[in-house]
């Protein structure tokens, strides 16, 4: 799965501590899924995006759909 | 106010763990019951608390396998023939060479005994696995 979280963590001007704090995960779980190497669950899929104001097209897809 | 998550990360990956831990030891009690009972012949008495405990835990995994219809979402009796032929074959190498029964009409009536029972618990749990998963897809 490919995520674009950096990107609307950066434009919220947001470090991967304080995303972590407001979803309740470590930052150690932030980076790894940021740089796609953990594939988080809906529910935290969906706290992200309520964190960062986003739906969850605009920060996740997967290999082969246009985004 | 701030939600509440728990790192799903640290948990899947402190049960993938504790899953691996679980394997080694289950396998190793299944070695060490084996070594003891066919190498070393100890008698039960010297090792019955282990067995119980392993065959206790068996006992768990397949009931919560059945229970949770893990275990098969549809009956395949046909699936269940070629385990119950490994199953004899085990029972039948015991009976005569470790236990030492050579009486042919014993063997093959106990043989066919084991076949029957093995296959017909089998079956029924399957059968329970698949009642179980009926149930998942039933509305309220």
């Amino acid at each position: 799965m490919i995520n674009r979280i950096k990107l609307a963590r950066i434009e919220l001007d947001l470090t991967q501590q304080q995303l972590a704090d407001a979803v309740g995960v470590t930052r150690q779980t932030i980076n790894l899924i940021e740089k796609g190497n953990y594939n988080p669950s809906l529910k935290l899929c969906l706290a992200i995006c309520y964190s960062l104001n986003k739906t969850l097209d605009d920060l996740f897809w997967t290999k082969g759909e246009n985004q | 106010m701030k939600r509440q998550i728990q790192d799903e990360r640290i948990i899947q990956e402190a049960l993938k763990q504790n899953s691996l831990g679980f394997t080694i030891l289950y396998f190793g009690v299944l070695l060490d019951l084996l070594y003891r009972q066919f190498i070393l012949q100890e008698p039960v008495s010297g090792y019955w608390d282990l067995a119980l405990l392993f065959f206790g835990v068996t006992f768990y995994l397949a009931a919560k396998r059945v229970s949770s219809g893990l275990l098969t979402n549809k009956l395949n009796l046909k699936s269940i023939v070629p385990p119950a032929i490994a199953a004899t074959a085990a029972f039948f190498i015991v009976e005569f060479w470790w236990l030492g029964h050579k009486s042919p009409v014993e063997l093959i009536i106990s043989g066919i005994t084991f076949f029957i029972g093995f296959y017909g618990i089998n079956l029924l749990m399957q059968y329970l696995s698949s009642k179980k998963n009926d149930a998942m897809l039933k509305d309220d």
